[in-house]
């Protein structure tokens, strides 16, 4: 996974640093050499005659240590293509904008590290969804599957009191955690086959966030068992067909195809029931 | 509001048959392929030589069992594949009657075929 | 043109919140947001929200904190409206679904933060913020609430008499980011500006990209005042590398500062003997910077946080996604080692001037959250405060928008103020170009016809940005101010360097008059979108020095080397500022201490 493991030790954290021979940059990166590293970016502009058809722009950016994908996106903006266009905002990996296709695997820009890629990088848009502009992507479609399964709180028996909560126990709380992380970045749908083209499978964002509901005990069983009829209807959870890439590129680690077995084991049990 | 469904309409019946039917045909593949190449070699796979296996009633048995678990398996897949790759609507109802259909014209000829070559010995 | 009730630009925290709270008013509202609400930076914060929910606690303990926090030039009305409300909408929220981390017996849980007298600090993991904002989107959602998502509102279209409290907005206009067309939307009701805080004044900050102001900056450009801009709140606990923020839970649940001689200074420097790394942060910034420059830090740049001893269970339970932060942009294991952390920008405790039930002084515009000052934190914020003043005064708002009678406010706005500094600025301030934002002769033009009037002044503002020839991009403008800011306007500030900051920020609005578009393309242009949201920076940068310089005193986070301590007889007021079409103007307003149940008397304050 992006992010895990691989990432140097910055070099402040050694204690005999020699301040000497490095220059510090007004973020306190420091940067050795003049290293640098060759981006290629696909480009498209409907608006654009030379753009109208995608094509890919190299960019040669110089690295500093800790640079991430998004950084290096900036760099190419900022200093040599004022028209490159990719969405982004938090920098820190919580508000779901970047998500891109990098390498051949879908990422968040601000948490992959240059240094963990092979170059040349390839950054493209998220593939299955048509492209906007440069690595901006429609994610109408995306957002159109999250409402389909009513994503909202929405219990069996009114609350106890004005000034008094539900009770939840730890365990039901601890539960629904990773199913409550996603930051509606998109990079699981759009690594699914089976949720691709005009597909209209629900596809593991919108049916993990069924699963949030549908796994916490505050919402009560008559909720329950309506939320597992509309997510195992025709293109829901029995079109998986446990790719596990979903899996693989969630930047949140949230383990979607598990919460989509469990829909499907529940159904299963829900319907041969037949005593 | 539930209103009265089908259990089948979900597709779990079917996702869980599939993965029932993989388990079986993990074993009924395994023996057939045992007794039709070790045990048996290939000189005995001849009409009198499966008359005589089939004359017997668990290999009958096994092998009607392989017979309904392997066309369920195959056509289920198949079908599910096509979904996959985007048949929907009209032609997804039509394809999965003519599947249903071709399904159990296969096992309902498979059958008849096992009833016959269990006959051969009597004749 | 599109119309509604009741407007709301920005769709974070406070902008959900109010746009629930007036569609359960019975307003026709609709959310005008240049992100997606779900990318908007409420999803960043971490540490949580704090409620006087429990025995033992009580609302007026909550409002004393947050008067002392904030260096008692917070307005009591505001502070007591916090207070009362907070516990109630939190448990609404909880049972609008958020997913509370509990105690043992099934009831939300509260840990210790900074500056509180009592543990009542509510909190979802280390990602309270996420699941703030989910909860509150999924509820408008569910309401069915229209959502324009990725506009981007440029200006506000608002009458032009003479005194901006004469005035009336009736709507905005935006730019379809898409497909790049300026549309009005017509308000009949109100207005709301929820667009957030502005961290990008600053290179080293914990906000997004997108957090430039916009509200504050358009509301300033038509005569609403700013208040109290000096105070921009540093977290003390920022990653050096990036800005990213590392909660101030981690010290809430018993994280400890250290300096490069293996003190934990807080206590043994006597920065704050009573609460050590739990003192209000601007304290505990001043403490880290004073260690650094004094020699005592790492690298001559940064400080280092320890959880280690909180053990990986508790960390796991409550504090998991730091350790996936300090991992991925510091390369630190945080159960390892030590955290590396320096303060950076975080919060901007001053903004739009507004009442306690978000009402401007002009008429049919409201703000809300970080991008309003009621003023809820005077001189600092207490950690835990700022999300629940989302909802608090996002539901005033929404509500007062919508029609409802909520009273008569208590706290007065308007320009009209003070004028009794003599402060000698260095320059000129403020520029003739395109000085105003307000509709000539608007006052008299139906609201249809000023909105028009509206838009085609931002085609042209645009067509002009985009013909314009030069090779000059907003970026090295953009960058010129967040330099001179964060060399001269930081956490200590000193005459002469805010001076070289005024100037230098005059200089960058001369710039700025020959920055061109390049991008010529109408489909999603950010290069134009952030050349716009430069011109905000600009204005606000200027508002913030100005007020650091006219401040002479120290008081929260406003620091100042000339003037270290309080001077409570002469200025227990805020800072106003007034654009006066181009031509800014400091003046003063004094605070209330006083509210319908709390009185306040100015108290030495120390942790």
């Amino acid at each position: 996974m992006s992010g895990d493991g691989k990432h140097p030790a910055p070099a402040s954290n050694s204690p005999a640093t020699d301040q000497e021979d490095q220059q510090a940059s007004p973020g306190g990166r420091t940067q050795t050499e003049e290293e640098t590293v060759t981006l290629q970016v696909y480009r498209y502009d409907p608006d654009v005659e030379a753009k109208r058809t995608g094509s890919f722009e190299t960019f040669e950016i110089p690295v500093h240590e800790g640079m991430t994908v998004l950084d290096a996106l900036i760099e190419a903006r900022d200093e040599h293509d004022s028209s490159l266009t990719f969405r982004h905002s938090c920098r820190q990996g919580v508000c779901g904008s970047d998500a891109f296709f990098v390498n051949g695997k879908q990422r968040l820009g601000c948490k992959t590290q240059i240094s963990e890629l092979s170059k040349p990088i390839r950054i493209e848009p998220l593939p299955h969804q048509p492209v906007i502009k440069d690595l901006v992507v429609e994610m109408e479609g995306f957002y159109e599957r999250m409402q389909a399964v009513e994503p909202y709180f929405d219990p069996d028996d009114p609350p106890p009191g004005e000034l008094e909560e539900r009770k939840q126990t730890r365990e039901n709380r601890e539960d629904v955690k990773l199913s409550t992380r996603c930051i509606w970045c998109g990079a699981c749908t759009s690594s699914c086959t089976i949720a691709s083209d005009e597909d209209v499978y629900l596809g593991p964002a919108a049916i993990n966030k069924g699963y949030r509901f549908y796994a916490d005990d505050r919402e009560g069983d008559e909720r329950g068992k309506e939320r597992l009829e509309l997510l195992t209807e025709h293109d829901g959870v029995f079109r998986c067909q446990t790719q596990f890439s979903c899996t693989l590129v969630c930047p949140q680690d949230i383990p979607l195809t598990e919460h989509i077995q469990t829909l499907k084991r529940d159904a299963t049990k829900r319907d041969l029931k037949f005593w | 509001m539930a209103r009265p469904r089908s259990r089948f309409e979900s597709g779990s019946v079917a996702w869980f048959l599939q993965r029932v039917t993989a388990v079986v045909l993990l074993f009924v593949l395994a023996f057939h392929f045992l007794w039709l190449h070790f045990v048996n070699h290939a000189a005995d796979v001849t009409l009198w030589g499966s008359a005589l296996r089939m004359d017997q009633l668990v290999y009958f048995i096994g092998m009607v069992v392989f017979l309904v678990t392997a066309v369920y398996h195959a056509l289920n897949g198949i079908y599910n594949a096509l979904l996959n790759w985007g048949l929907s609507g009209r032609a997804r109802q039509v394809s999965f009657w003519v599947f249903a259909v071709v399904g159990v014209v296969a096992i309902v000829q498979g059958i008849r075929i096992a009833f016959a070559m269990a006959g051969v010995v009597t004749q | 043109m599109h119309e509604h009730d009741v407007l709301v630009i920005g769709g974070g925290g406070a902008g959900l919140r109010a746009a629930i709270a007036a569609h359960e008013a019975g307003a026709e509202v609709a959310i005008v947001s240049k992100l997606h609400p779900v990318r908007s930076h409420t999803g960043a914060a971490e540490g949580g929200i704090n409620a006087a929910l429990r025995e033992g606690d009580s609302w007026r303990a909550h409002a004393k904190d947050t008067m002392k926090g904030a260096d008692y030039i917070a307005d009591a009305p505001a502070v007591e409206t916090f207070a009362r409300t907070s516990p109630k909408e939190v448990i609404q929220l909880e049972h609008w679904g958020m997913p509370f981390s509990r105690e043992e017996d099934g009831t939300v849980a509260q840990r210790p933060f900074g500056g509180l007298s009592f543990p009542r600090t509510t909190y979802a993991g280390a990602e309270t913020g996420h699941h703030l904002l989910h909860t509150l989107y999924e509820q408008v959602l569910k309401r069915g609430i229209t959502v324009y998502e990725e506009y981007f509102v440029t200006r506000l279209a608002v009458t032009d008499e003479p005194d901006p409290a004469d005035r009336t907005c009736h709507g905005v206009t935006a730019i379809d980011v898409r497909t790049g067309e300026v549309t009005g939307f017509h308000a009949t009701g109100g207005v709301i500006l929820a667009t957030g805080g502005l961290g990008q004044v600053y290179e080293h900050t914990t906000n997004a990209e997108a957090n430039t102001g916009d509200g504050m900056a358009m509301a300033y450009r038509v005569g609403v005042p700013l208040e109290d801009m000096e105070m921009i709140q540093f977290h003390p606990t920022t990653l050096p590398s990036t800005g990213v923020l590392i909660t101030e839970g981690v010290r809430g649940e018993g994280g400890r500062l250290f300096n490069a001689e293996g003190e934990r200074f807080m206590f043994e420097r006597g920065y704050a003997p009573d609460e050590g790394e739990l003192a209000s942060r601007d304290v505990v910034s001043r403490a880290e910077l004073t260690e650094i420059q004094e020699g005592r830090g790492f690298e001559d740049e940064y400080v280092k946080l320890d959880m280690r001893h909180l053990g990986e269970e508790r960390i796991m339970d409550r504090l998991e996604n730091i350790l996936g932060l300090a991992k991925h942009f510091e390369g630190v294991d945080p159960l390892e080692e030590p955290m590396p952390v320096k303060p950076g920008q975080h919060y901007a405790m001053g903004g739009i001037e507004t009442n306690e039930f978000g009402a401007t002084c002009i008429d049919g515009l409201y703000a809300a959250g970080e991008t309003a000052c009621v003023s809820l934190h005077g001189a600092n914020r207490l950690g835990g405060n700022a999300l629940p003043e989302l909802f608090v005064f996002g539901a005033q708002a929404g509500r007062h928008a919508a029609g409802e009678d909520l009273g008569k406010p208590e706290i007065e706005v308007g320009p009209a103020t003070t004028a009794d500094i003599e402060t000698e600025w260095p320059t000129d301030l403020g520029t003739d170009t395109e000085a105003t934002d307000v509709i000539e002769d608007g006052s008299s033009l139906e609201p249809g016809t000023l909105l028009e009037r509206a838009v085609e002044a931002e085609r042209e503002r645009i067509e002009t940005l985009l013909e314009r020839d030069t090779d000059r991009s907003h970026v090295s403008v953009r960058q010129t101010v967040q330099d001179t800011m964060t060399a001269n306007v930081n956490v200590f500030r000193e005459a002469e360097s805010l001076e070289t900051a005024l100037e230098d920020i005059q200089t960058a609005r001369d710039a700025y008059q020959d920055v061109a578009v390049t991008d010529p393309s109408r489909t999603f242009n950010t290069d134009l979108q952030q050349t716009l949201e430069t011109r905000n920076v600009i204005d606000l940068a200027e508002a913030i020095a100005m007020g650091a310089l006219a401040r002479p005193e120290s008081r929260g986070a406003h620091w100042r080397a000339e003037h270290q301590s309080r001077r409570d007889e002469e200025w227990l007021k805020h800072t106003i500022v007034n654009w006066r079409a181009g031509d800014p103007e400091l003046a003063t307003r004094g605070t209330l201490l006083e509210s319908e149940s709390v009185s306040y008397q100015p108290e030495e304050r120390s942790y």
